[in-house]
């Protein structure tokens, strides 16, 4: 690690320790607590077991009293680590669920154009899926699982130390000791020992860089590989099954999951058998440190400066402490792979608002006059050259009937969104009562519209909280608003009326067919009774006695409104005031039906003709 | 519906193996590899102490010392380095296992399974247990076989120390066993716990990651920010979140109190060991090497017995899973998977006739298609309409072939349709399905169907559907992937063009009957004309059926048919049914008011 990534390092995991300080105080104080006692509890073995090994060469008197000593502070360490355990266990899944729940808040309230950004939600798919392989947690518990083991590490390094400590303690020499027993009984020898230790442990430290890129090869190499596998399991859908049937392209699926995961696991093979490899030499250089301990304290007890029992006893020390030094080792790998997901995650939850966002409240009115005006409006998405809208200006008529009928592609949805300030326009603006709508509060904006848009969204919830979007909800309105979407005698044959759950995603539920489910969101946009209203192919999946319905019905739904009526048939077209024909991003006609069906070579008189000649 | 079949665990581990060593005959000897080394590894770790001891109180010299503690220790990182190497080969090879055998078997069988098996939603509830029990490195199938090494090991370690602690003395024994079956009995209770409450903490995970990936999807973060649902759906999370809690609470504290029951039977075992060791040591029976050697083979033994019971207690969770994986492999099919009547002596166009066929959906009250009867001649042309919910979509799956009656017969060319082999038949028909699925393959491979194909056919079959001008616009033409959820050079299609995408998939398969469910919903005017026009072209003289709400679609084809309740409510040509002014021509009325002159026609209230 080269300097500033070292500063980098701490800086980061300071961070990432404040995160979790942050979303549960208790944990990290226990986790220490409980690392501490783990790592106590096996020297409590290594130093009264080599006691009374040597009480019992010394003859044997008392040796019991030593025995219950021991039992009862093994039973005191392991009572108290039990029962720590399963609080601090708790503790750790509610870290982690907090880190979950926070990741849907931002990802409910952040920018909708941010959602449909690609980094960003990588970032996030990093954040949380990166470390969450292997069988390792990921994110902020992975984090903490693996800062357990490492802090249990630091313990039984310390506990190995002070135990090693003792060697330095000079033993009574004979007066005619030889040279080499005097030389073992400096605390210089000692010192010796401790120095080739951490020789041996720095030499383990290019290793242990090589093992830390392997294995963030081997971490990111499995995020492509999860991703790709996704794919392919999301062919597995059912309704996919009609199609792979149908066309027979079951086997070239399968040949290419196949060769897929083929692939993946060779490469994952090699490299993971390097990491391996790698360790396991860490893991052998480490034994060199034993086999030295083993040599010094043999010659010292044969020397008789130390009883066999001390032999024993800084034996296992130092072999705890060779076990604590390789999988500490391991486990800084890992630690890093965490800090940097862990930032990615804090990066995440930080993103900025790029959304300008006024404080202006929104004037309530009753006789909804809100005055909506797009002032020579282009648009063009992220990342993209094409421009959607341009120079669009137009006033939406207010408490009057708007449809907007155009080809594929033509911007009519952009439309809508830029209309809902989903996005903003990349040039010009949309005013409201003469003010740019970015000046105002976002959220008392968002209550002037109700939409329907076309890929509307009913949830795996309650169909009385569908219809409210809330836990609470005004039963009769609910009812009311269901009669008026043509749903009511559909809902009132269900099993458990407003309270029945929908699908079975999170419910146990009843599946919509897609025109329940249209009129379902046409009921959820009358509920939020919105001076503007906005339907985007409401009829599309309707029979025509539905369409009949909603369309007859349309006037009486958004009486007084404005309404925007966005529709491929242009049967729509008749029962609105105002029709606006969009075509390459820009309004090319505006007017009523029949003004525009005078404009016989225009846009709009041949897409009427295109359906109407066959009625 | 059937129930679900268990079998004890070392049925299904059995199994597992037969299975592994199927596909890679080396898996028993890397298992065996494993299990050597590491049985072998705690056996030097307890004699190095053991060594130590002896040289120093039995009057070694230096060099007997070392060289005993050397040997071993060279032994020792030998078998350190060869345990990790061969338990990563073993793990590889168990990871492997579970893509390349499980996932595949269960792929191949969602593959070629029953669509309708499939789509019920007890196949449903089948599969998404089946994916589980795949789904990762620590459940169901490899979870189960990783844990073989353990389980095996730990067993072996057992017998081993526990015939050696016998052999040192029976009455440690006593203690052992009762450690084990408080250990066992514990274990079990904890266990029966979960599986009664699983149930609801796992609808609660369902829930958990339900909201997740809902939140994230921004399909759905247009509605969520309109109709403000932030609160809305984070109530629903966190109380899916704090019931999960409350739950893992109580599972916690019953694995805590097996944990304190070893920390007792832990002290007990080491204070008879302890009295009895130093008892023998005091009458001379044991050296200070014979003392620390069984000091040493006991706690050993101690831990195989934990290792043990551990492993044997994910069995318990592990095997459920393999259970719904098995019964899920083993769904038997309905359609006849075996040899059938030669498909390409059906005449082409064939006769398609349904006689007196009824559909009722599983658990459904009344059948969706009640005894309908329909003859479709050589290359007539349907048109299907009838309002939502009358069975047309159901009809349509009955003709494709992914669906069977329930009563009645489909005859092809007089040939019963379940007298064909189920793939066979599926070459019959060319469905342009209501939901557009394609695949996130390259163009050239959604329309073919195969990655190789015949590059001039895809294109005039993509010229017919009116794509070939965007096609060739794409950076990579025919090699273009489509989405970028397996390419990330892929593109996204719009609506209309994957409309067309799609019918160009039907003209290359050629098949002689040809069905459009509802092709035109997400067209333009021009594009929907357009369409119109070229169905007749394309479709020459193919038997086909039409299915649309927009009825000026009708108008293309030589007969209508009109769907209620299931059953063939009236049938003529458009103008027929017009003249008779029945509920076809009310429909039509209803949607071609709007397209007449307003002078002649009354604004509807």
């Amino acid at each position: 690690m080269k300097k500033p990534d070292r500063k980098e390092f701490f800086r980061d995991f300071q961070a990432s320790l404040q995160v979790v300080s942050a979303q549960m105080p208790g944990l990290l104080p226990v986790t220490i607590l409980k690392a501490l006692l783990n790592a106590a509890y096996p020297f409590v073995g290594i130093i009264l077991g080599a006691q009374i090994l040597d009480r019992l060469l010394a003859g044997g008197e008392g040796v019991m009293t030593l025995v219950w000593w021991m039992v009862g502070l093994n039973l005191a360490l392991s009572l108290a680590m039990r029962l720590i355990e399963p609080y601090q266990e708790n503790l750790m899944c509610k870290s982690d669920n907090m880190t979950d729940i926070a990741i849907v808040k931002k990802c409910l309230t952040m920018d909708y154009q941010q959602l449909e950004t690609q980094e960003i939600m990588d970032r996030k798919i990093r954040a949380v899926e990166g470390s969450r392989i292997s069988g390792g947690g990921g994110g902020t518990l992975g984090f903490l699982y693996d800062l357990a083991d490492a802090l249990g590490h630091g313990a039984t390094i310390l506990y190995a130390l002070l135990t090693v400590s003792r060697l330095f303690v000079r033993g009574t020499l004979a007066p005619d000791a030889p040279v080499w027993v005097r030389a073992l009984n400096s605390p210089w020898a000692a010192l010796g020992l401790l120095a080739a230790a951490l020789g041996v442990t720095a030499a383990c430290i290019p290793l242990t860089r090589w093992a830390n890129r392997e294995e963030a090869k081997v971490y990111e190499g499995s995020i492509d590989g999860n991703r790709r596998f996704g794919a392919f399991f999301g062919l597995l859908d059912y309704p996919v099954g009609k199609d792979l049937r149908t066309y027979d392209m079951s086997g070239m699926v399968l040949d290419k999951f196949l060769r897929n995961e083929r692939a993946k696991n060779s490469l994952f093979r090699k490299r993971y058998m390097r990491l391996q490899g790698i360790r396991s030499m860490i893991s052998i250089v480490n034994l060199a440190t034993v086999l030295l301990a083993y040599a010094f304290v043999g010659l010292k007890a044969m020397a008789g400066l130390i009883t066999v029992g001390a032999v024993s006893m800084q034996v296992g020390a130092i072999t705890a402490f060779a076990g604590a030094v390789s999988q500490g080792i391991e486990l800084m790998g890992k630690l890093d792979l965490h800090r940097k997901y862990m930032k990615e995650f804090a990066a995440f939850l930080d993103t900025p608002s790029e959304k300008y966002d006024g404080t202006l409240p929104v004037e309530k009115r009753d006789d909804g006059d809100y005055d909506l005006e797009f002032r020579d409006v282009s648009f063009r998405y992220p990342n993209q050259d094409q421009w959607s809208l341009r120079h669009v200006t137009c006033r939406l008529p207010k408490g009057q009937k708007l449809a907007v009928v155009g080809p594929n592609g033509a911007g009519k949805t952009t439309f809508i969104k830029l209309l809902c300030r989903l996005y903003d326009p990349t040039e010009g603006e949309i005013l409201l009562n003469g003010i740019d709508i970015r000046k105002y509060d976002y959220g008392e904006y968002l209550s002037l519209l109700s939409v329907v848009f076309q890929d509307f969204r009913i949830f795996s919830m309650k169909l009385g909280e569908n219809v409210a979007a809330s836990v609470d909800y005004n039963s009769q309105r609910v009812w009311e608003c269901l009669e008026k979407a043509g749903m009511r005698e559909r809902v009132e044959r269900m099993p458990d009326g407003l309270e029945t759950g929908l699908f079975q995603q999170k419910e146990d539920g009843i599946e919509l067919s897609g025109g329940e489910g249209q009129k379902l969101a046409i009921a959820r946009a009358l509920y939020k009774d919105a001076p503007v209203v906005v339907l985007d192919e409401p009829t599309a999946a309707l029979d025509p006695v539905s369409e009949y319905e909603i369309y007859s019905r349309f006037g009486r739904l958004v009486e007084g409104k404005t309404s925007v009526y966005i529709s491929h048939r242009m049967s729509s077209c008749r029962f609105c005031d105002v029709v606006f024909v969009f075509d390459g991003g820009t309004i090319v006609q505006q007017g009523s039906h029949e003004a525009l069906l005078d404009q016989e070579e225009g846009l709009y008189a041949q897409l009427w003709r295109a359906q109407a000649q066959y009625y | 519906m059937k129930k679900q079949k268990h079998r004890p665990a070392l049925v299904n581990i059995w199994y597992l193996l037969r299975q592994a060593v199927r596909q890679d005959r080396t898996y028993p000897l890397a298992l065996a590899a494993v299990l050597a080394v590491k049985l072998a590894l705690p056996v030097i770790a307890t004699l190095l102490p053991t060594a130590a001891v002896a040289a120093l109180t039995r009057g070694g010299t230096l060099g007997t010392y070392l060289a005993a503690i050397g040997g071993l220790m060279v032994l020792y990182a030998g078998g350190t380095f060869l345990g990790v190497l061969l338990e990563e080969v073993l793990s590889v090879k168990n990871s492997v296992f579970r893509t390349i055998w499980g996932v595949t078997a269960q792929t191949k069988k969602a593959l070629t399974m029953d669509y309708q098996l499939l789509e019920s939603p007890e196949g449903l509830q089948r599969m998404e247990t089946a994916s589980h029990a795949v789904g990762g490195n620590h459940v169901g199938v490899e979870g189960m076989l990783r844990h073989l090494a353990d389980w095996l090991l730990n067993l072996l370690g057992m017998v081993l120390y526990g015939g050696l602690a016998v052999a040192l003395d029976w009455r440690i024994l006593l203690v052992l066993a009762a450690m084990t079956a408080a250990n066992y009995a514990i274990a079990l209770w904890a266990w029966r716990f979960n599986m009664r409450t699983k149930g609801e903490a796992d609808k609660d995970l369902r829930g958990q990651n339900y909201f997740f990936r809902l939140s994230r999807n921004p399909a759905n973060g247009k509605d969520i920010r309109l109709y403000r649902m932030e609160q809305w759906i984070m109530g629903a999370v966190t109380a899916c979140v704090m019931r999960r809690d409350s739950w893992r609470r109580r599972s916690f504290g019953r694995r805590a109190l097996r944990s304190v029951s070893d920390s007792v039977f832990l002290v007990l075992r080491d204070l008879l060991a302890y009295a009895m060791l130093v008892g023998s040591f005091l009458a001379g029976d044991i050296d200070a090497a014979g003392f620390t050697l069984t000091i040493g083979v006991i706690s050993t033994f101690t831990n195989w017995l934990n290792m043990f019971v551990a492993a044997s207690d994910d069995w318990r969770y592990e095997t459920l899973e393999v259970d719904d994986f098995r019964n899920f492999l083993d769904q038997e099919d309905i359609f006849n998977h075996g040899p059938g009547p030669d498909v390409s002596k059906v005449q082409s166009p064939p006769r398609v006739e349904l006689r007196d066929v009824t559909f009722t959906y599983p658990g459904g009250e009344k059948p969706v298609i009640d005894h309908l009867n329909l003859t479709i001649r050589p290359g007539e042309k349907i048109a299907l309409v009838g309002l939502n919910g009358a069975g047309k979509t159901t009809l349509v799956k009955l003709l494709s072939g992914l669906y069977r009656p329930t009563g009645g017969e489909i005859l092809v060319d007089g040939v019963p349709a379940a007298d064909f082999n189920a793939a066979e038949y599926l070459r019959l028909v060319g469905t342009l399905y209501q939901d557009v699925k394609l695949l996130p393959f390259t163009v050239g491979e959604n329309v073919s169907g195969a990655e190789d194909y015949d590059r001039e056919r895809v294109w005039a079959c993509l010229e017919k559907a009116g794509l070939r001008e965007a096609v060739e616009a794409l950076p990579k033409g025919l090699d273009t992937s489509i989405t970028q959820r397996l390419e990330r050079d892929g593109v996204d299609l719009s609506g209309g063009q994957q409309q067309r995408l799609l019918f160009a998939r039907a003209l290359y398969k050629d098949a002689p009957i040809l069905i459009l469910d509802e092709p035109t919903a997400a067209l333009d005017p021009l594009a929907e004309a357009d369409l119109y026009q070229k169905y007749a072209q394309t479709t020459g003289d193919k038997t086909s059926l039409f299915i649309s709400h927009r009825l000026s679609s009708t108008q293309f084809c030589d007969r209508v048919v009109y769907l209620e309740n299931g059953r063939v409510a009236e049938e003529g040509t458009h103008r027929e049914l017009l003249e008779r002014g029945g509920k076809y021509a009310e429909l039509f009325e209803i949607q071609s008011s709007y397209y007449k002159d307003k002078t002649d026609q009354e604004e509807p209230s």
